[in-house]
């Protein structure tokens, strides 16, 4: 039985008539990654706004999502509010924005797990640290009492992290997690949730237009275009052979940018393997 | 063309009215671009990428050292030269005028050389360099999606034919479909107009595809420059530790 299943997910909007999303279906298998890709205004991040029913009051959603093969009902708020958090976590793209700037990140941390877990300030704090280690965020005792504007963007996307990892969700919703950070940091970033796959059961909706992080992490990916799915399936075909013309483009031209750096990488590593044979000659 | 000696900076921290409190952004930073070059400049966030773009283009100036353009202090050089040096910066929506069409976005630059002459034809002419239809040109920044307007504020910057062009992560906030688009543009552009180029990126593969020269700045020093094809022989950590943390996407 699959973790998450959505059917037929589609967002009208009513101001205008518009179609944002049409008719998705997918589903997320327990302790697997499936990646949503697309170019921006695809509709990637409406999607898990949609499921999570965070959107705007004047789009109208329908279609349904089941968790655990049970219907969540989008209108019971009470539910809804348990869901959000506990069984679903959202990562969000933008760090900086999505920490309130007037508290501490300890704070941050304790409030979202008190509130949610229902545990004791004390226990919260201990679960926060704890997290934060996992997280390898060793001074974990110093960055509670910093405020978001003296951590690096890098930092807070691995706070963020860890909250969302503290709660024990079934599903790690991520909004293009690693998109605002630079090479470093999107690694660490990536290999965290590597060994989040590795150490919990967790099932992660990872949404990216960054193809090879995707390949890295993914075992199934949804292609999206204009709001409607254009390939779905598992990842290494679909980055292989894509049926699709749309996906294809969007993989040729990751290949086309990353083409130079391949080449200059590989050709030094013949052309050093070629001088350290000619040495032992 | 360009030649940075020796360049301090330093901000104050806020709240501060101490000398000690001080903040080094930029300490002893010295390069030189040759004319019709692309010279890539990496570095994490907080590490003086943009500082060092403000200062070549003189809207700060330095605590210590010199930049120099053609052997002039940026200063003379700058009114003597007027318009050849621009500028694309990373966030397109908020480095054009909201009230400004595409057409005042583009002309505006040169109207302010004094040049009104067949301003519209110039308009579309410069559309049409960044392959953009023309029209566009009554549309407003809003009505364009973020790859359209990046092209805009490009036609913009090439609009007073500048000679030298900083280009301040210009690509990081696009799509990478559309990024390798811009990409191509930009290349184009430089051999066809024989610009030269300061590409400021944290993206090694962009910068690996369009540069000639690379310089990583790490907390405010250069840390190593080398040469874009001989950048798997670099010997520096940093430079190491970047390289290898690139994910890149295996066909």
């Amino acid at each position: 039985m699959s973790l998450l299943k959505v059917e037929n997910l589609s967002v009208v909007d009513l101001r205008n008539g518009e179609r944002i999303l049409h008719n998705l279906n997918f589903s997320l298998e327990p302790n697997s990654c499936l990646a949503i890709v697309g170019e921006s205004g695809s509709g990637k991040s409406m999607t898990c706004k949609a499921i999570l029913n965070l959107t705007n009051p004047w789009l109208e959603v329908t279609g349904t999502v089941f968790l655990h093969g049970k219907e969540i009902k989008k209108n019971d708020f009470g539910v809804m509010r348990k869901i959000r958090g506990k069984n679903i976590s959202m990562i969000l793209q933008d760090a900086m924005t999505a920490f309130d700037p007037l508290y501490t990140i300890g704070y941050q941390i304790e409030e979202t797990l008190c509130e949610n877990l229902k545990v004791s300030k004390k226990d919260a704090k201990a679960m926060g640290i704890e997290a934060m280690n996992k997280m390898s965020i060793y001074d974990a005792k110093d960055v509670l009492k910093k405020y978001p504007h003296q951590l690096s963007g890098g930092m807070l996307q691995r706070c963020m992290i860890a909250i969302a990892m503290a709660m024990k969700p079934d599903i790690i919703i991520a909004d293009e997690p690693t998109t605002a950070l630079d090479s470093i940091n999107q690694r660490d970033v990536v290999e965290q949730f590597e060994r989040l796959q590795r150490i919990t059961s967790t099932a992660i909706l990872f949404i990216s237009h960054d193809l090879g992080v995707v390949q890295r992490l993914a075992q199934k990916v949804l292609v999206m275009k204009g709001g409607a799915c254009v390939e779905y399936g598992n990842a290494n075909q679909i980055f292989r052979e894509p049926k699709n013309d749309y996906t294809r483009y969007l993989v040729e031209t990751r290949i086309a940018l990353s083409q130079p750096f391949h080449k200059i990488m590989n050709r030094e590593e013949v052309e050093v393997i070629d001088v350290k044979s000619a040495g032992c000659i | 063309m360009l030649k940075v000696q020796d360049v301090y900076k330093s901000y104050s921290k806020s709240g501060s009215l101490f000398r000690r409190d001080q903040i080094h952004v930029l300490s002893g930073i010295s390069f030189g671009i040759e004319e019709g070059e692309c010279v890539g400049l990496i570095g994490e966030s907080g590490s003086g990428k943009s500082t060092l773009s403000r200062l070549i283009m003189d809207l700060e100036k330095p605590d210590k050292g010199l930049i120099t353009l053609e052997d002039e202090s940026i200063q003379v050089w700058k009114k003597k030269n007027q318009g050849q040096i621009s500028v694309v910066f990373q966030d397109y929506t908020s480095s054009v005028n909201p009230r400004f069409t595409v057409e005042q976005v583009i002309t505006e630059p040169i109207m302010l050389k004094g040049k009104q002459a067949h301003i519209k034809t110039k308009a579309m002419q410069l559309l049409d360099r960044v392959s953009l239809s023309s029209q566009l040109l009554t549309r407003y920044p809003h009505e364009l999606s973020g790859g359209q307007l990046q092209r805009v504020c490009i036609a913009r910057a090439i609009s007073t034919k500048p000679r030298f062009v900083i280009l301040d992560e210009a690509i990081s906030s696009l799509d990478v479909s559309i990024q390798a688009q811009i990409l191509e543009l930009l290349k184009e552009l430089k051999t066809d107009l024989n610009l030269t180029y300061l590409f400021i990126a944290h993206d090694l593969q962009a910068v690996a595809s369009l540069c000639d020269k690379v310089l990583f700045l790490y907390k405010g020093k250069i840390e190593e420059r080398l040469p874009v094809t001989e950048l798997a022989r670099t010997e520096n950590e940093y430079a190491k530790k970047l390289l290898s943390s690139v994910i890149a996407f295996e066909a």
